[in-house]
């Protein structure tokens, strides 16, 4: 009779020492196996005595057990280490380089974002948009904002003229500002008007801070009892908002447009004593709109009563608050399209203006 | 507008000082756009008088000046040639700064010898453009006296910016009005002027022929046997202040009176003059050389002063070279007349003439100071130059009427929202020269043409009253938008921004306008967008499309040395200047290797850009747009500034062309640095047409069955296209077949070979083995028929 004690411990040993998986499962084909020695040995129980079967037994099927088990932690301590080997040749370097974001994502020009931000402020106060064409007729530039021809203040607009008439006999310029969207907004509703003209403008006048061409936007409200504290208000409204400020102080001045009597010009207090220019502290005024209440003459213009309704209008440099808002010195780089500007200045396609996540990034 | 603080007290008695007489210009409307008092830099300044002079041991150009400066004797070192014995000079002590060069002085050893201070030239103190040696003052100036003082510059220089409505501004007196009537002191009564007259005169006509509207007012008088010097020093530095040049004491007086009063006025020499003196409209052929020292083509529309033989001057705008007064003057004749306003600016503009003549009468002079402002004239000639003043001679057709304006009061509070009270209201309308006797009918002063309406006055009272009192006052929008504020357009443009960048490319905003070869290699160059008065060749058309600008600025960058980029901007493209002719269209372009992948040389690999990355653009912006489009389709029919063969164009079932996208034709590239370039342009307003995917949608069909997937691979003619074989398949069986899609291609010589996986999505039971059979023929057939091609065995 085999002395079950020595074959378990010569088994474990056996199964101990294996290499490889290979190996393990000789042993276990060896022993377990269908003509394994172990199998073979349960095989004799049935010849022997129920007593000597029961003793016998139990102790074949505890070595049984103890084998098996003793297997399957080798097989998966070989699996594992088989695992890490190979997992160790897979390694690779991980310090390659990857393209950046910025490579694979574009930006989105200040100007657009900032037009985002304005339109956002705006929308919330309950301005539409409105808009108009760049070649604009003179009738809509200048007559109908009580410009006449004669008047000294066409030559304040250094005005570009496009060398044909249109379909309607109409002498054309390129806008000189966004003001002729007003009448022609308002000449297709009826009163109450509220909203905002953003767009391209054009000045015949370059040095570094005027360029060819550059933005505003226009605002209007008319209605039967619209006035000039009104106006305070929403600019107020704006610029805190835009500037994300707690409070702004805004200084009104006497000016001369054509078409608003009486007309104002617009500062907030900033200071210019560092390096970068800082709107809504100090003790400087800046210079940021023009606005006023809107000459009967343009109501009129646009068929409306001047003697039943009247509004406001102001108009903004849109590039001009860009540059005060992110401290872009130059505006001629606005408009020269080169990558490290727009990559260093541009927006994240991400960067959504929104009232309730805040305008800056 | 320039003016000095002791000019403007001239008018104004004002106890106030600068500053406060400043912000108040500011605040009324009249900005100031600078103000400087020279005296200020040279604080600490004082005259010295030099006692001795030897010259420097170690230096041969230098002298050592023994100085008195009033309270001591102090040792400098000189280099200056005039720099002698007894002269008295300016001195400057160390701790001073010198203004020129903002040098603050040290004392310091030159040559070996100390030097406390310096003496100094008058360009070093910004006083003159002498720089040859130091300054000579008079001997009079005892030495220790402050500089600002011995040379009597303690003046503030200010200037204002005057808007074109306000020409009662273009003169200082009408500056003092303004101040008074904002409280800061009173208006100078005017001196009364009583001119003992002989009979002499000069007859002066108007001429209406062709009804000439060009003057309506002219007057004059003559001065016989004058001296024309040179003006009196108080004359000459009252002009010096503000920038102009003493020409002789004729020209003096009128420059004095046109910038004192806002008078423009012309003398002549009367003996050049050919019997009489008038206005007319300018004949055909005219021409005159005027006091620029130009000639001038004159023609009807332009007013000219002329005698019974020839022109003389332009009305209003610049005299005549010939009949100007100048030094040998014995007899003078000045004219005071009346321009039109709007009839001056045309002229002025048609001859391109810019004089502070002009300047005033195109904003409006005041037409009831004609005779007031030609006898201040007389009186300041007869007392410098001496001579008999003849008789006046005038001719008015305007026969001026102030205009009246019934006003309501409340109006104020109405457009501003400032409560004032009616007897402030008063106040502030008659201390700027409006007669309000008539209770509120408001009779307008003849020197403010700005004021038409009831708003006009507003606008003065509040704008003395101060705009600083106008409170804030919410403009609340109780009823909420319920609406969107952006057009469905302008919410696109938006969105195709933000999509356009998520691809890696970089928004720029460039100048609308191009320069004409670009133009015309955008299929541009039609006359009618060509600027009249461009900033330069440049710039000097409308583009066609953002596309033109992008390839410059393209170039621009690669020159730079950035080769792989991505470009784009949404802008306007002009086909033409009607409104609907004025596009907008959203540009793109790759270059280099910039691709959606990443830019620039990568160890994953990098490529060329290739039209599908344009096209992935374009496709791309189209989805996120979520239009309904149902049957759109790639046609090969872009603009002629893209390659023949690898360009497309998005065209609808309804023929919109949406975008062009592909290799930019070589043509148009040949003169730049880079060698390829793809490109896109997504139009804008063919978009906004689209309709777009409702907003309710019916709940999605979701099988919990899985697709099958099969592949096919067929051999096709070379110019089949894919679009073809893909919806071959795909209406082969609506109803099972989910997507088409082409993973392999093999480009033979006059054959291709395509390879096409189809997935197709059981409904509600597993398909059998003969219905998959089935849809596979269907697909094989379908693919067969449209391409005549065949299934690769």
């Amino acid at each position: 009779m085999i002395d079950l004690v020595i074959l378990e411990k010569e088994i474990l040993e056996e199964v101990k020492s294996v290499k490889d998986q290979d190996g393990l499962e000789a042993i276990r084909v060896g022993e377990l196996g269908k003509k394994g020695r172990i199998s073979l040995l349960m095989k004799d129980l049935s010849l022997l005595s129920p007593e000597e079967k029961k003793e016998k037994g139990s102790t074949l099927n505890k070595l049984k057990n103890n084998v098996s088990n003793s297997i399957s932690e080798k097989k998966e301590e070989l699996e594992n280490t088989e695992l890490n080997n190979r997992l160790l040749k897979e390694k690779v370097d991980v310090s390659l380089p990857v393209q950046s974001q910025s490579a694979k994502t574009g930006k989105i020009h200040p100007v657009s974002q900032v037009m985002d931000e304005i339109s956002e402020i705006f929308g919330s106060l309950g301005y539409q948009i409105a808009e108009g064409p760049d070649i604009e007729t003179e009738h809509y530039n200048f007559n109908a904002l009580n410009i006449p021809e004669s008047h000294p203040a066409r030559q304040m607009h250094d005005t570009f003229y496009m060398p044909d008439k249109n379909d309607n006999d109409e002498s054309l310029v390129l806008r000189t500002h966004t003001s002729p969207v007003q009448v022609r907004t308002m000449e297709k509703g009826e009163p109450p008007f509220k909203f905002i003209s953003p767009g391209r403008t054009y000045r015949c006048d370059s040095d570094q801070t005027h360029t060819p061409m550059f933005h505003q936007i226009e605002g209007l409200v008319v209605d039967e009892k619209t006035h000039l504290g009104h106006l305070k208000w929403t600019l107020e409204t704006f610029f805190k908002s835009f500037f994300e400020l707690d409070s702004i102080e805004i200084q009104l001045r006497p000016s001369y447009f054509p078409f608003t009597e009486p007309s104002l010009e617009v500062d907030v207090l900033c200071d210019r004593s560092g390096s970068v220019l800082k709107v809504g502290e100090g003790s400087d005024w800046l210079e940021v709109a023009g606005a006023g209440m809107i000459h009967s003459e343009v109501l009129k213009s646009a068929n409306i009563d001047p003697t039943k309704y009247q509004g406001f209008a102001f108009g903004l440099g849109v590039d001009r608050l860009a540059q005060l808002k992110y401290g872009i010195p130059d505006l001629r780089t606005f408009f020269n399209g080169d990558v490290r500007w727009l990559n260093h200045y541009g927006f994240s396609f991400l960067d959504i203006p929104t009232l309730s996540r805040g305008l800056k990034k | 507008m320039k003016f000095t603080l002791s000019w403007l007290k001239q008018h104004l008695e004002t106890n106030s000082d600068i500053e406060t007489i400043l912000k108040k210009l500011t605040n009324i409307g009249l900005e100031v756009e600078s103000s400087y008092n020279p005296s200020e830099a040279l604080n600490g300044f004082i005259a010295a008088k030099i006692i001795s002079t030897k010259p420097h041991p170690d230096a041969d150009r230098l002298q050592l000046c023994l100085i008195d400066t009033g309270t001591e004797e102090i040792e400098i070192v000189c280099g200056a040639k005039n720099a002698k014995e007894g002269l008295t000079t300016i001195y400057a002590p160390v701790g001073s700064t010198i203004p020129a060069s903002g040098m603050k002085l040290k004392k310091a050893k030159i040559r070996g010898i100390e030097s406390s201070g310096m003496l100094c030239s008058e360009k070093e103190l910004n006083l003159g453009d002498d720089s040859e040696g130091i300054t000579e003052l008079s001997d009079q100036i005892s030495p220790g006296t402050s500089i600002s003082k011995a040379l009597d510059i303690n003046d503030t220089y200010v200037e204002i910016a005057i808007t074109p409505n306000r020409p009662d501004c273009l003169g200082i007196r009408g500056i003092a009005r303004d101040l008074a009537a904002a409280g800061l002191g009173e208006l100078i009564k005017e001196k009364q002027i009583k001119i003992s007259t002989s009979k002499e005169n000069l007859p002066v006509f108007i001429d209406t022929e062709n009804n000439f509207e060009g003057c309506t007012i002219f007057a004059g008088r003559l001065i016989k046997n004058i001296t024309n010097n040179q003006s009196p020093d108080w004359l000459v530095k009252r002009l010096e202040s503000i920038g102009i040049k003493s020409i002789n004491c004729l020209v003096d007086i009128t420059n004095f009176i046109n910038f004192d009063r806002g008078r423009p006025l012309h003398v002549y020499d009367a003996n050049k003059i050919n019997n009489k003196i008038g206005a007319r409209d300018a004949k055909v052929g005219e021409k005159i050389l005027a006091l620029d020292g130009k000639d001038y083509e004159l023609k009807p529309g332009i007013c000219v002063i002329a005698d019974n033989e020839k022109v003389l001057g332009i009305g209003g705008i610049m005299g005549g070279n010939e009949s100007g007064s100048t030094i040998e003057t014995n007899d003078v004749f000045i004219e005071s007349a009346y321009f039109d306003p709007i009839k001056t600016a045309l002229s002025g503009r048609a001859l391109n003439i810019i004089s502070d003549s002009r300047y005033r009468f195109e904003r409006g002079v005041d037409p009831q100071y004609v005779i007031e402002g030609l006898n201040l004239a007389t009186q300041m000639i007869l007392d410098l130059c001496g001579g008999e003043a003849g008789e006046i001679s005038l001719v008015d057709n305007l026969k001026f009427q102030p205009k009246k304006i019934k006003f309501d009061p409340k109006l104020v509070n109405k457009l501003t929202g400032i409560e004032i009270p009616n007897d402030k209201i008063v106040k502030i309308l008659e201390s700027l020269g409006f007669d309000i006797s008539n209770s509120w009918n408001v009779v307008v002063p003849s020197w403010r043409p700005d004021i038409y309406g009831e708003a006009d006055l507003v606008e003065e009272i509040v704008r003395i009253f101060g705009l600083d009192n106008i409170e804030s006052e919410p403009l609340l929008n109780l009823d909420q938008p319920t609406k969107p504020i952006l057009t469905k357009k302008q919410k696109q443009i938006k969105m195709i921004k933000r999509s356009i960048a998520s691809k890696g490319l970089m928004e720029t905003i460039s100048y609308s306008f191009i320069n004409n070869k670009e133009s015309i290699n955008f299929g541009g160059g039609s006359s009618s967008l060509k600027i009249v008065n461009p900033i330069s060749d440049e710039l000097s058309e409308m583009r066609p499309t953002p596309l033109a600008s992008l390839v410059s600025i393209a170039d621009e960058n690669f020159k730079k040395g950035y080769t792989d980029i991505g470009i784009f901007e949404v802008g306007p493209g002009f086909l033409g200047v009607e409104q609907d002719e004025q596009i907008i269209i959203a540009s793109g372009l790759r270059i280099g290797t910039h691709r959606s992948e990443g830019s620039g040389k990568d160890w994953q690999g990098f490529q060329k850009v290739s039209v599908f990355d344009a096209k992935e653009d374009v496709i791309s912006v189209l989805e996120l747009l979520n239009l309904n489009l149902e049957s759109h389709k790639v046609e090969r029919t872009a603009p002629d500034h893209y390659h023949p063969g690898r360009s497309g164009q998005i065209v609808t079932g309804g023929g919109d062309i949406l975008a062009s996208f592909g290799e930019l034709h070589p043509k148009i590239i040949k003169t730049k640095d880079f060698k390829i370039a793809v490109a896109f342009e997504i139009y804008i307003d063919s978009i906004n047409k689209q309709k777009i995917k409702s907003n309710l949608k019916i709940a999605p069909e979701i099988s919990n069955l899985q697709p099958l997937k099969r592949d096919f691979s067929f051999v096709v003619s070379s110019d089949t296209e894919a679009q073809t074989i893909i919806n071959a398949a795909k209406q082969s069986d609506q109803s099972f077949i989910k997507d088409v899609k082409i993973f392999d291609q093999f480009l033979g010589e006059n054959e291709k070979s395509i390879a096409i996986e189809v997935i197709i999505q059981p409904k509600e039971v597993t398909l059998t083995d003969e219905q998959i059979e089935s849809i596979s023929k269907k697909i094989i057939k379908s693919v067969e028929d449209k391409t005549k091609g065949k299934l690769r065995s």
